[in-house]
């Protein structure tokens, strides 16, 4: 491939980052993605690919973690907004129960996780954020541009269809009483 | 009230999902095509550089006057490096392929920055790597942070875009007025309109005012500002364009299959290309912006068109990502008048070109010392030295040097 090629120390860093968080980044992306493996390899590789691009800039590397996950949720929604044009409309409303073949794990069928694959992408990206990255409501609206009520009521609407979703769920117990009304 | 069994039922459930993935390992030579490739797109979206005409105009706060020479291309300097003979005319709507139609025999002419002649320092404006604004003769500091992709003149401050893609409005001090995210920028040909876009809103005002006068349309999302044509903002999804009337409305253009990638405010010219990569059927194009009729088709992809709508920039269809050459061509026929002479081995063109007058300015980079240089080539073929070297603070080889937004 032509181009520059410079080996350099920021090369080096660039490529010592990457070696240590990928296998982070990765699964983060596999969740984003609803578990598509390959769409998730192409959402990590662009997201390295503009870090690369920004990587002799970054001058605090106690906050690159941030920033790239800022650049992964930027695509992330660049890529659904594509499928939006192409006309792959993301479920404003959700299923009754998951798409056959969407869910699982091998074997035992994980009907959490069936959940989450049917959320809209971003309303995905709130709950994986915050169950997954375990990141604050504050911190949530930042990397995603929203307002943290925003964020507060995504989630809130989630965790309330997988409620409903799962009544006969076994390791679920209902809550007395519905708390979107104690909200 | 939270649900903590919930939740934790939400928290093992995606660790275990994340642990069962089996990811490969990173491939950074994937990474770096990717880089390229993001980088012409983003060069082509956020254009390059302002032409300092209207710049000269405007009353900057910071009593910046931005040198231009729009219009008015100082004639030739004695000193002619050995170019490239302007290859023979492509005929118009036949395909020709650069490579035979303008590739240098023999040798490279050049193999090392240094060899290529220097010419007179461009008076373009242009943000080096350190934040420093060159504006034709004088510097100053350009506000804003991180890596500034494109920037223009606005109500006396300035529009920044940075990485990735926020755009930033500042008063002439400096003071930041507003900001928001999928950020880009575009200039009318006669440089006193300038459009903004953030998210799905795009805004379009009198570059050099200072009151309100701001017209503002909601675009589909998706939909990116590309630049003007006939003195409107035009958005395009990357296959369609979209002109934003005065009233806030919106009117389709109809174009051939074409992803439309530079306009010419101008001429009513769209450049784009036609064909896909996985069918090797790419070419570059440019068509009449009111009628959709193709005017040209050959193996130049158009970058940018001169202000005055006359030549367009161009590089090999092929070279997506990596330009090996730039040429000049007749925006209205596809003719080409100049190319760059062939480089040797460790010499490698940027990405992003600007117009200064009839003269097209791009960066260029040594891979084997990181040092980078603004070229000109000129419609007679003559190429130079228009800054000075410097070594860049990018692995990736990036434009060291940032044009303000063209038209």
């Amino acid at each position: 491939m032509r181009g520059f090629r410079s080996r350099g120390d920021a090369a080096a860093d660039f490529e010592h980052w990457v070696a240590v968080r990928y296998p982070a980044l990765r699964r983060t992306a596999y969740l984003l993605c609803g578990g598509d493996p390959h769409a998730a390899d192409d959402l990590t590789q662009t997201t390295l690919a503009k870090l690369y691009l920004s990587w002799g800039k970054v001058r605090d590397h106690d906050r690159i973690d941030a920033y790239v996950r800022r650049i992964m949720l930027n695509e992330h929604r660049s890529s659904w907004r594509r499928a939006f044009r192409h006309h792959e409309v993301p479920a404003e409303h959700l299923p009754d129960h998951p798409a056959p073949g969407d869910a699982g794990l091998d074997g035992e069928r994980d009907a959490v996780w069936a959940f989450v694959q049917t959320l809209p992408p971003k309303q995905r990206a709130v709950i994986v954020l915050r169950y997954y990255e375990d990141l604050s409501e504050i911190e949530i609206a930042a990397a995603l541009g929203i307002s943290p009520g925003t964020v507060k009521s995504q989630a809130s609407r989630a965790l309330a269809a997988l409620r409903q979703r799962l009544p006969e769920h076994p390791e679920i117990d209902r809550p007395e009483h519905d708390w979107r009304e104690a909200r | 009230m939270s649900d903590p069994r919930l939740e934790q039922q939400l928290r093992s459930s995606l660790a275990r999902q994340a642990s069962a993935d089996d990811p490969r390992s990173p491939d950074f030579g994937d990474i770096v095509t990717r880089a390229r490739g993001i980088r012409r797109q983003r060069n082509r979206r956020v254009g390059t550089a302002l032409a300092a005409a209207a710049v000269v105009a405007v009353v900057v706060p910071t009593a910046v006057v931005l040198g231009s020479r729009q219009g008015s291309h100082p004639p030739t300097p004695a000193v002619t490096p050995s170019t490239t003979p302007a290859p023979s005319p492509s005929s118009p709507s036949s395909p020709s392929s650069p490579s035979s139609s303008g590739a240098a025999p023999g040798g490279p002419a050049y193999s090392s920055l240094t060899a290529i002649p220097a010419g007179p320092t461009t008076t373009l404006t242009y943000l080096d790597q350190n934040g420093v604004l060159h504006t034709g003769g004088g510097t100053t500091r350009l506000p804003g942070k991180g890596t500034v992709l494109s920037f223009a003149v606005y109500h006396g401050g300035w529009l920044v875009i940075d990485d990735p893609s926020t755009l930033r409005q500042y008063d002439g001090q400096g003071k930041l007025l507003t900001q928001g995210a999928d950020g880009s920028l575009a200039v009318s040909a006669d440089q006193m309109q300038t459009a903004f876009q953030t998210g799905t809103t795009v805004t379009a005002g009198i570059s050099t005012g200072m009151g309100n006068g701001e017209t503002t349309w909601h675009v589909p999302a998706g939909t990116s500002l590309l630049g003007y044509l006939k003195s409107q903002p035009v958005v395009s999804d990357g296959t369609s364009l979209w002109t934003l009337t005065g009233s806030g409305g919106t009117t389709k253009l109809a174009l051939p299959s074409m992803a439309p990638v530079a306009l010419s405010d101008a001429d009513g010219l769209v450049g784009g290309v036609t064909g896909t990569p996985a069918q090797s059927n790419q070419q570059g194009a440019v068509v009449d912006g009111s009628t959709g009729r193709m005017l040209w088709q050959n193996g130049w992809q158009p970058d940018r068109f001169s202000s005055d709508g006359r030549y367009v920039a161009a590089h090999p269809v092929e070279d997506n990502g990596d330009p090996a050459r730039y040429a000049i061509l007749d925006a209205h026929t596809g003719e080409v008048v100049a190319t760059t002479p062939k480089l040797g081995g460790k010499l490698h063109l940027g990405l992003s070109v600007a117009w200064d007058g009839d003269t097209v300015v791009f960066n260029a980079f040594d891979s084997t010392d990181g040092g980078q240089v603004l070229l000109s080539l000129d419609t007679s073929g003559s190429l130079r030295r228009v800054s000075p070297i410097e070594r860049s603070t990018n692995p990736a080889g990036g434009d060291t040097f940032r044009f303000a937004q063209q038209p």
